[in-house]
């Protein structure tokens, strides 16, 4: 961060420094992929006794209340510590919804196992035929007594067999966007099946849900039946500045100074440009970060106005892991990892990782036609 | 612009009342037509302003603001695209009633009736008593009564040499914006010592940094005018019986373009709340790059949308590519190499 921080702002750092040195696990850490449950749980967990879980969630439902300022503190030290990735929608996502749109009732069950990383949420938006255009989605919720009857199928869904709950947009009438509903969904209900679907990465990143007369309970719906798309795109712009956060380029350009650090003298200055390079692109991020987050609190951000930030953080992320794959030469090619030390130089399989970025959480394309219609004036056809 | 408060927005409105009264780009291409490199009418009436001191201390006669105000100026007059170099005067005024330089030299400077300029003493010798040297691709080399030399030769230190001297040559070149820039020889030109040691070390390196902010500053004001008239350009012009604007391929890149400007924009104020803190080297050279690259494309891309129309000196948009050219050239600081020197 190029700003300057204040004595407590420093001294905050410090001990976030200090603590991830003494509490992070070493077979946790610059890992390429987000563990399996049994390995991340017990490290969110910990951090969540430490108090630092959910930075942006306001002090009296357990979070932080911190400053932008000091989330940047956090991703960076984060970062530069090698923290592994953690499951992030019940955090980022439900978890703000219900403290915004949720019940007394609601909130007093589910935010304090989002806190204490008892429960993993996902998020049941995407469907086979309804991805980018997400209205058009088709499962279908019959309300029967004092209960959604939900029939349907979603995809592509973030650790959805590693999850316990889901969130998720169902039909409940075919007013395309009144017409939907917002529901939480206890995945032990059933009627439920779940299939993980393999990544280009290797991995179980995320799975599909077959959704066979599900009975939810009428309490668990958020906002009014037929408010679905109201509710899910309320917090968008709150949800863009996670999305957009400084997180993930800050990792990658660690990576990068841990391969340039690790060259011999020659090789190092030829690569000091592009780590330069690096540096300015994340300075960049968490410049917007800031500004973008400050002109929110203030009342100041327009409505569309934060896509920039998606569009920003992920392509200058993997900007700055192409350069990294490039420094690691041919060992990233490598699908078994090679080792500097204690940090894993398996950067192209990072390379493949990185590809969701601009997918997830709305296309990049998607972005591009938000900020185009709503922000530029553009029209449409 | 990052948290707009009353006093910000007072500059900008002025900044942008000025440049609306003098003639914005019509008096660049009016000048441009008759061979002018200077307006010493426009220079006067923005001293009068007070813009040419507003970072020159209050008991120098400036105005002592924040360097942020600067920045708004600079961002502001560059949507009119003025080629003189505002910017450079800012910081050479600055540094002269920081220094104790003459008050009478000081006057002349700050109420418009000459130009002192900053000038990096690479390759310059002073002996104490006289400056000799070649100072080559020397941005507004035509338009200086006085250099502000920086200088690590027999003796270090800053000092000011008039352009009045018979021992100084100057060799210029006209800039597409409508500026110059050349070669300035000195053979043994009198001048007088400002200041040595590490204070005028310390001076010589705020006003290096200062420059690149401000001209970072200018470089997001121009593209930021580039984008917008661009925009309603698209909105405007229709083919295929709808605006152009309607098509996804031109809204994609107007919003690459919005990105990468409106991040730009935030890089710079971060960069300029950096100023005067240990990072502030490092902040002003990415911000400077990041500032380039972003108005290039929105500059290429200004043209590119208008089409053949954009292509003609009749239309105005042209002219923001040809000072982002200028600017450019007047520095290498976009190098990554020169960032990772001070990373």
């Amino acid at each position: 961060m190029i700003r300057q921080e204040s004595p407590e702002e420093t001294a905050f750092r410090d001990s976030v420094r200090t603590w991830l040195e003494d509490n992070l696990p070493r077979e946790l850490r610059h890992l390429t992929f987000r563990p399996r449950p049994e390995e991340i749980m017990p490290w969110y967990r910990a951090v969540s006794r430490q108090g630092w879980i959910a930075p942006h969630w306001p002090r009296d439902e357990g979070g932080m209340g911190a400053s932008a300022v000091e989330q940047a503190i956090l991703m960076e030290e984060f970062a530069r510590a090698g923290a592994p990735d953690i499951p992030s929608q019940g955090l980022n996502h439900i978890g703000p919804m219900l403290i915004e749109r949720g019940t007394p009732e609601q909130k007093a069950r589910h935010l304090p196992p989002i806190l204490s990383g008892d429960c993993i949420w996902c998020q049941g938006y995407s469907e086979p035929g309804a991805g980018s255009d997400l209205a058009s989605l088709k499962t279908t919720g019959r309300i029967d007594g004092d209960a959604i009857v939900v029939n349907g199928h979603k995809i592509w869904t973030t650790w959805g067999h590693h999850a316990q709950w889901m969130f998720a947009l169902v039909r409940t009438s075919d007013d395309r966007k009144r017409g939907i509903t917002f529901v939480l969904l206890d995945l032990d209900t059933p009627g439920i099946t779940r299939r993980p679907i393999r990544t280009i990465a290797g991995d179980d990143e995320f799975a599909e849900v077959f959704l066979d007369e599900v009975r939810v309970p009428l309490a668990n719906v958020v906002g009014e039946i037929g408010a679905g798309w109201s509710v899910a795109t309320s917090l968008l712009d709150q949800e863009r500045l996670h999305i957009g956060s400084p997180l993930h380029a800050n990792r990658a350009l660690t990576r990068l100074r841990g391969l340039v650090e690790a060259m011999p003298e020659g090789d190092r200055d030829a690569w000091a440009d592009s780590l330069a390079h690096a540096e300015v692109l994340t300075e960049t991020v968490t410049a917007a970060f800031l500004d973008t987050h400050e002109k929110f609190e203030a009342g100041r951000s327009p409505a569309g106005e934060s896509a920039f930030l998606k569009i920003l953080a992920t392509e200058a992320t993997q900007e700055i892991l192409e350069i990294a794959r490039c420094a690691a030469g041919p060992l990233a090619a490598q699908v078994d990892p090679a080792w500097n030390g204690d940090r894993r130089l398996d950067l192209n399989e990072m390379a493949l990782q990185s590809r969701r970025l601009t997918i997830y959480a709305g296309s990049n394309e998607i972005q591009r036609t938000i900020l185009a219609r709503q922000v530029l004036g553009l029209g449409g056809r | 612009m990052p948290v707009f408060d009353g006093e910000d927005a007072q500059i900008v409105d002025s900044v942008a009342a000025f440049f609306a009264r003098n003639g914005g780009i019509a008096r660049v291409r009016r000048l441009r037509d008759e061979g002018a490199t200077r307006d010493p009418e426009t220079w006067r009436a923005a001293a009068e302003q007070g813009w040419i001191g507003i970072l020159a201390p209050e008991t120098a006669g400036g105005l002592d603001m924040p360097v942020r105000s600067a920045a708004l100026l600079m961002q502001t007059a560059a949507r009119s695209v003025p080629f003189e170099p505002f910017s450079a005067a800012i910081v050479a005024a600055r540094l002269l009633g920081r220094i104790d330089a003459p008050p009478a030299i000081l006057d002349d400077v700050l109420s418009g009736q000459a130009i002192a300029l900053p000038l990096d003493g690479t390759g310059l010798d002073w002996d104490g008593t006289r400056l000799s040297g070649e100072s080559p691709q020397t941005a507004d080399v035509a338009s200086a009564d006085w250099f502000v030399v920086s200088c690590n030769g027999t003796e270090t230190g800053l000092f000011l040499v008039s352009c009045k001297s018979p021992y100084k040559t100057v060799e210029a070149h006209a800039t597409h914006d409508g500026g110059t820039v050349g070669t300035v020889r000195f053979d043994g030109a009198e001048g007088t010592a400002l200041g040595s040691g590490s204070d005028a070390e310390r001076e010589a390196a705020d006003a290096r940094v200062l420059l690149r902010l401000l001209r970072a500053a200018e470089a997001v004001g121009l593209a930021q005018e580039a984008f917008a008239r661009t925009l309603d350009y698209l909105r405007a012009r229709s083919q295929f019986g709808r605006p152009i604007g309607s098509f996804q391929a031109l809204q994609h890149r107007a919003a690459t373009i919005h990105v990468r400007l409106t991040s730009a924009e935030a890089l710079l104020y971060e960069a300029v709340r950096a100023f005067g803190t240990d990072r502030q080297a490092f902040a002003a050279d990415a911000t400077f790059s990041r500032a380039l690259d972003a108005a290039q494309l929105a500059c290429d891309e200004a043209i590119q949308m208008h089409g053949a129309i954009g292509f003609t000196d009749e239309l105005e948009i042209g002219f923001f590519l040809k000072r982002l050219l200028a600017l450019s050239a007047s520095a290498d600081e976009r190098d990554p190499a020169t960032i990772s020197r001070v990373i």
